[in-house]
């Protein structure tokens, strides 16, 4: 051996690797080292799958981490010779990325799989979600067992810190530097909260989950705990274990009853192992998990609002500062982390910070999850490196338009965020450039807009979302999104004036600058980004009382082609106030200024000779 | 003292690995799954499967791969083939995919991705 290191080769135990008629890779192995006269020296070991199927057979070469893939008889003398013997590795036959693409593997290389890479989602689809046996089986409790063994609580903050994970709940805050300040509160000098009595003991410290999903059109969270709950639960010990808690929560709500019963399941899995509970894996670290429910307001996504909800406490947020990281659930320093992010921790610890800060672009590392719904192909959740284009995830990934028609807006961060045209269809999607491009990450809702959405329509019907949302505690919000909901319900029943376009905008940015928490603040951004993007369609609502799109019913007139009316006086009948005249067998007629725009002339029609415009 | 490590690898030697050769059907059964009546799927399969007296198949219920349209899913393996994944299932086509890619050992490419 060129070096003293020794070193161990790890085989692959997927079904590809261990084939009996396939590629097994095992006796050829024995023989080479056999041949070579070291086979007492290397150590074989057979690990758990992989599942780099696309690569097999393979193997790690250990300490060293180094992945080779796609090996015969031949690859395998060389890596033997060079790497095992030589101390030198083979990077011709290396696999770049080990990222574990199992998933991929087991639903084909179509669009929507191929072109994305799950790590968040990574056993979702692949296993039983209420077998502790099938996780374990993906690799699980590997990343907690590491921790515990090999690493303080300050080289996992560190860990996290440099990975450059953030937030995946919407704002996207710095994960590690959450950990770090949390982990910090209460073991030196006294924070300038209310309670520095308490923290000034090295005070007790909570981890919470938040998996208050409220946006509507995601669904990223639910289906990650429906699918994977060991995987939170493995990441809230990890956070436990880094900042000095013993207790962790998910506040999850009530209205996900499947994500509520697998993650009761998994946590009493958990403690029957005694992965949860005092002395974890014999450690000496103790750590349990609860859940709370939450009744489904939006509101109590917000993480100050949360935790008033979790000390029963009627929902609402308060200011920052002080943060949950210093005073927060019962005043004492709490982690808030949302799902995505903490599913993403194991995968962190399991492959090295170096391996995450690879994926994804500068200031936005690694993969999201997306929730692809509305006027698509393929609707459904994908999880894609951060900087793919709107483009490729819309177009590549979701199929397209549905029924080839023409795309008009991509919704994305749900009613927080804002529309974003054609032009910006390129846009690389992560946290920094979606806010330029005048919308947001947010939790990763994305809702495709093709030319049969009316924009006035959408920012209505987010608003509509919002204002009933909002708590009431701060003014701006309360009254803000009141008003802002009356002049565009009015524009959209064909009443708008002309000063309302500045008096939206106006009012939009109050609202925005002087709203208490987030909801508020992100409120208008839908309003303000169609008025940006699509503002003839506003001035069209208010000057030709006309709504392009046919979608406001109030501004539709609806006539009945002479052509195809066969005068069977079936409309006349139907409509509830007497607006339809004729004969019986000649042409009917609507009178549109007594209409009430119900649509139920037309749904009778048995030609199909009433239509809208 | 043990280490975490040893009492993991302890852990993972008393489980029953996911790959062992037996046929599975993973059937989706989160959320989105069930109310487009993957429930009622996954019971078929496992009656069909009773019905023509097959052992060795699992029938296990799974998360969601994302992809809702095409809802209710199940992914067949039989034996140490590659699976295969079903789309937009009915009762009906579980019972045929049972007779026929389980017992018979022949995809019913109608009903595959």
């Amino acid at each position: 051996m060129a070096d003293d290191v020794k070193r161990k080769i790890v085989l692959c135990s997927g079904t590809a690797c261990t084939d009996p008629g396939g590629k097994r890779l095992e006796p050829e192995l024995r023989r080479i080292l056999a041949e070579r006269g070291i086979e007492d020296k290397v150590e074989i070991e057979e690990a758990v799958a992989y599942g780099l199927c696309k690569d097999c057979p393979m193997i790690v070469v250990e300490p060293d981490g180094v992945f080779y893939g796609k090996l015969d008889a031949a690859k395998l003398e060389r890596v033997v010779d060079e790497h095992i013997i030589g101390g030198k590795p083979v990077d011709e036959y290396r696999i770049p990325e080990h990222v574990d693409t199992s998933h991929i593997r087991m639903l084909g290389n179509s669009d929507f799989f191929g072109k994305q890479m799950r790590i968040t989602l990574r056993n979702c689809g692949v296993i039983d979600p209420e077998s502790f046996d099938d996780y374990l089986e993906m690799r699980g409790y590997e990343a907690l067992a590491k921790v515990l063994e090999t690493m303080t609580p300050e080289q996992v903050v560190e860990e996290i810190e440099q990975s450059g994970l953030r937030g995946r709940g919407g704002g996207g805050y710095p994960t590690g530097l959450k950990w770090r300040q949390t982990a910090a509160e209460g073991r030196s000098a006294p924070s300038p909260t209310l309670n520095f009595q308490l923290s000034t003991f090295n005070s007790k410290r909570y981890v919470i989950c938040n998996a208050d999903e409220g946006d509507p059109g995601a669904f990223m969270d639910r289906s990650a705990i429906e699918g994977d709950p060991f995987c939170l639960i493995e990441a809230m010990t990890i956070g436990g274990y880094a900042i000095g808690s013993d207790q962790g929560y998910v506040y999850v709500r009530a209205e996900y009853p499947l994500a509520i019963k697998r993650l009761r399941s998994a946590i009493d899995e958990a403690r029957k192992r005694e992965l949860l509970g005092k002395n974890i894996f014999g450690s000496g670290f103790s750590f349990d998990i609860d859940l709370k429910l939450g009744a489904g307001a939006f509101v109590c996504g917000e993480e100050t609002a949360l935790i008033a909800s979790m000390e029963g406490r009627r929902g609402m947020p308060r200011p920052r500062p002080p943060y949950p990281a210093q005073s927060g659930l019962y005043d004492y320093p709490t982690l808030i982390n949302n799902v995505e992010t903490w599913a993403n921790v194991p995968a962190i610890i399991l492959n090295g910070w170096e391996w995450f800060s690879k994926l994804g672009t500068e200031k936005s590392k690694g993969t999201k999850v997306f929730a692809l719904a509305g006027k698509i192909k393929n609707t459904g959740l994908v999880e894609v490196p951060m900087g793919t284009t709107l483009r490729e995830i819309i177009y590549g990934i979701g199929g397209g338009i549905r029924l080839d028609k023409q795309f008009k807006a991509v919704q994305t961060g749900g009613p927080s965020g804002g529309c974003i045209p054609e032009q910006y269809l390129d846009t690389p999607v992560d946290y920094d450039s979606l806010i330029k491009a005048g919308s947001m990450m947010g939790s990763g809702g994305m809702i495709v807009m093709d030319e049969d959405n009316c924009m006035v329509d959408v920012a209505k019907f987010f608003l509509t979302f919002m204002q009933g949302e909002s708590c009431g505690k701060c003014t701006p919000c309360r009254e803000g999104t009141k008003r802002l909901l009356e002049i565009l319900t009015r524009i959209t029943e064909g009443n708008g004036i002309p000063e309302d376009l500045e008096k939206l905008e106006h009012l939009s940015k109050i609202v925005k600058r002087s709203s208490l928490c987030g909801l508020g603040q992100s409120a208008p951004n839908t309003i303000l980004s169609t008025m940006q993007n699509f503002r003839d369609e506003y001035i069209a609502h208010i000057e030709a009382k006309h709504c392009p799109a046919g979608v406001c019913s109030a501004l539709l007139d609806y006539i009945i082609d002479p052509d195809k009316c066969v005068g069977c006086s079936l409309c006349a009948k139907i409509c509830p106030v007497k607006c339809i005249s004729g004969e019986p067998k000649k042409t009917y007629l609507i009178d549109n200024d007594i209409c009430i725009k119900c649509g139920e002339c037309k749904k009778k029609c048995p030609v199909k000779a009433i239509y809208r415009k | 003292m043990r280490k975490p490590t040893a009492m993991l690898a302890e852990l993972k030697r008393k489980h029953k690995p996911l790959t062992d050769g037996r046929s599975r059907v993973r059937v989706g059964m989160a959320s989105c799954g069930i109310s487009a009546g993957a429930d009622k799927v996954m019971e078929e399969f496992v009656a069909a499967a009773k019905q023509a007296g097959l052992k060795g198949v699992d029938v296990i219920s799974t998360g969601c791969v994302g992809r809702c349209d095409l809802e209710p899913m199940a992914e067949v393996t039989r034996g140490t083939d590659p699976p295969v994944l079903y789309i937009q299932l009915t009762p009906e086509k579980a019972k045929r995919i049972v007779e026929e890619h389980l017992v018979g050992g022949k995809v019913v490419d109608e009903y595959a991705e």
